[in-house]
């Protein structure tokens, strides 16, 4: 089922491109294929291939050792839950990353990493909550020093300016 | 011959400077430590490390990631051995008797003959390398554009036929590569592409943001489920690291045909380490006096794939090198390294940068007497990697790669692409996508359009130009041969083969 949903995304995503791609301005000057025409190339190879992954899909279905589905174990539920639970967790980090990188510039590189990477390290690393936010500080000290003092990169002061 | 014993003489002088030794160390180092993180492979640990690289000297930053790539490889072995969790994804097939090797009490001589085959097929590997790289520079100077674009199709073409499980993933995957790389503007006409109105996509999608989140916060939420599902666990390395006499000789056939195999396998494009260790450990079953003890603990078995994962790093660089192309995901983040310093990969180099080229070519020698001597004494040290807790080292990679991707170019909208390919990422490994074809596709797109431009504006818009040059029409004829092999072939992925072998033998 999932490669059913690719090939419908591979092939929406082609034709879309394609669109894009055929309502680029021609300019051929000097020059014989122009700049829509590599792209249009590259949308029929990904319209293609979203057409074979789903004669591929198809082409599993249809072998009879996996027609029949298998049947339900006692386990399924507790290892759906899992799975669930193991989606909003990443679902929460990917969603706390996006916040310190919108914090990264006006909060300032130490004070957002320093949160950032502590509040990982309580969940992910179960112990002395001491100890992570030692991890965190030390992390954050050697990655601005590193980067600030040794390469050079003005990493954001944020609030700490003030 | 004369022209690349002069190169290599040059070559040495510049990796015997106190920095660039002291950088190919580092490379090793790091490279040894990544690999022994199941999971994180060389492709990742690059990634990661590209940004600390920014300010050096590209002679000197060029020998630190090779040295991370070929220790990486080197060290694969050892989560293979210990733990049956390959630290690459070439090294699985070292799982099959090395894990066996170690559960009979044997770690120590699986792991020094891992390391002394992997010295003898890189040393055997680079020296191959040292004289094969310039003939295939000079053919490559004669080459037109038509004929590197063929060359290029070619090379994508055997990327997604090989790689993975799906022909259609392969496919997609380098479709979508090449889109990616649309992306900016275009620069023949100086018009934006697909840039959706957003003045940072001008530039085009930076690869070290693609490659960071595709690979490195991709890892990041393996490594987060692993924490999750407690499946991250670790062993302790026991006993004395060195083999018998019986062993080596077993071993040491085995070393130089994996070398081949590897040496071969690496100068095709697309073909890669996995699948070097795959043909080398059936190699060496084949040829067995005793193929019954294959997947119960057999030194050949390990021997031969390491043997030829090391030598087919050598062969990638042959490629990369000398045509500009390169022959895996980890070589086609390096190619993507050398593009970020303003360096070209590609027959000119020899002639432009012999300082780099010859001094990069002679580190690694000196990374592999680096690697021996790192790899056996101090690989119960190595091992204590293994030790660290997942939930701190997963949120230690999330720090690095942030800042890193931010020091770029200082542009929090950077951070945004890298978490979006990151989901990215993180998607193709659920969906079973390679994620090679995708990088190979952003890094040749580029060429890829220009030598095609190139080609049909030489020849006034005939496309009979890529049949006219016999050199182009049959690297499309292996190209379009290698896309119908793979359709009508039954594809066996290494973790197949691993079932299989794990069977009993009657």
């Amino acid at each position: 089922m999932p490669d059913l949903v690719l090939s419908v995304f591979a092939i929406t995503g082609a034709l879309i491109y394609l669109r894009a791609a055929m309502s680029l301005e021609k300019l051929q000057v000097g020059d014989a294929l122009g700049p829509q025409v590599f792209p249009a190339i590259v949308a029929l190879c990904m319209l293609g291939s979203g057409l074979l992954l789903a004669w591929e899909t198809w082409r599993k279905r249809m072998k009879p050792e996996s027609s029949a589905a298998p049947a339900p174990e006692p386990g399924d539920r507790t290892h759906a839950a899992a799975d669930n639970r193991r989606d909003l967790v990443l679902v929460a980090m990917a969603a706390w990353t996006a916040i310190y990188y919108a914090a990264f510039e006006p909060v300032g590189y130490i004070p957002s990493t320093m949160i950032y990477l502590s509040a990982l390290l309580f969940y992910f690393h179960r112990v002395n909550p001491l100890i992570n936010l030692v991890y965190a500080a030390v992390f954050t000290a050697v990655a601005y020093v590193l980067f600030s003092d040794f390469l050079q990169v003005v990493l954001p002061s944020g609030i700490l300016q003030l | 011959m004369i022209d690349s014993l002069h190169g290599i003489l040059h070559g040495l002088m510049v990796a015997g400077q106190p920095i660039n030794l002291f950088y190919t160390l580092v490379g090793v180092f790091v490279g040894t430590m990544i690999s022994h993180l199941p999971g994180i492979g060389p492709s990742a640990g690059i990634a990661l490390l590209i940004p600390i690289t920014f300010g050096m000297n590209p002679t000197t930053a060029l020998i630190m990631l090779a040295g991370i790539y070929y220790g990486c490889m080197y060290g694969g072995a050892v989560t293979a051995i210990l733990i049956n969790t390959p630290g690459d994804a070439a090294a699985v097939m070292t799982t099959l008797d090395g894990y066996p090797l170690a559960r009979q009490g044997r770690a120590g001589a699986a792991l020094s003959i891992a390391a002394m085959s992997s010295f003898i097929a890189g040393t055997l590997g680079v020296t191959a390398l040292t004289f094969v790289a310039v003939p295939v520079a000079q053919l490559a100077l004669r080459f037109g554009p038509a004929e590197y674009f063929a060359l290029m199709i070619f090379a994508l073409s055997t990327v997604s036929a090989l790689t993975g499980n799906s022909l259609a993933k392969g496919l997609l995957s380098t479709s979508l590569g090449l889109a990616i790389s649309s992306v900016g503007l275009d620069l023949q006409s100086g018009r934006a592409r697909f840039t959706m109105g957003i003045v940072d996509l001008q530039q085009g999608v930076s690869f070290l943001v693609v490659v960071v989140g595709v690979f490195a916060l991709a890892e990041v939420a393996r490594m987060a489920e692993g924490t999750l599902d407690g499946t991250m666990h670790s062993v302790r390395v026991k006993g004395r690291i060195w083999f018998t006499r019986q062993d080596w000789k077993e071993a040491f056939p085995a070393i130089l045909r994996g070398w081949a195999v590897g040496f071969f396998c690496g100068a095709a494009p697309g073909l890669g380490g996995t699948i070097s260790a795959m043909l080398s450990y059936i190699t060496e079953k084949y040829v067995s006096k005793t193929p019954e003890k294959f997947g119960k603990g057999a030194i050949a078995g390990v021997a031969g794939p390491e043997a030829a994962v090391n030598a087919d790093t050598c062969g990638a660089f042959v490629h990369l090198l000398a045509l500009g192309i390169p022959a895996s995901g980890s070589t086609a983040v390096i190619m993507g390294a050398f593009i970020m310093y303003g360096i070209q990969p590609g027959p000119l180099l020899f002639q432009n940068q012999p300082d780099l080229v010859w001094g990069l070519i002679a580190s690694m020698y000196v990374g592999n007497v680096m690697l021996l001597v790192l790899n056996l004494p101090l690989v119960g040290l190595f091992a204590r990697v293994l030790y660290a807790p997942p939930g701190v080292l997963l949120v230690m990679i999330l720090g690095i790669a942030s800042v890193g991707v931010y020091s770029f170019e200082t542009n929090p909208f950077m951070l945004y692409m890298a978490l979006l390919f990151g989901v990215v990422g993180h998607f193709f490994r659920k969906l079973d996508i390679p994620k090679a074809p995708l990088i190979f596709g952003i890094i040749l797109g580029g060429k890829i359009e220009q030598s095609l431009r190139q080609a049909m504006t030489i020849s006034g818009g005939d496309a009979m130009v890529f049949l006219k040059s016999p050199l182009s029409a049959t690297l499309l004829a292996l190209a379009v041969g290698m896309v119908a092999l793979s359709f009508w072939a039954k594809r066996k992925s290494a973790a197949t083969l691993q079932q299989a072998q794990a069977q009993p033998v009657h």
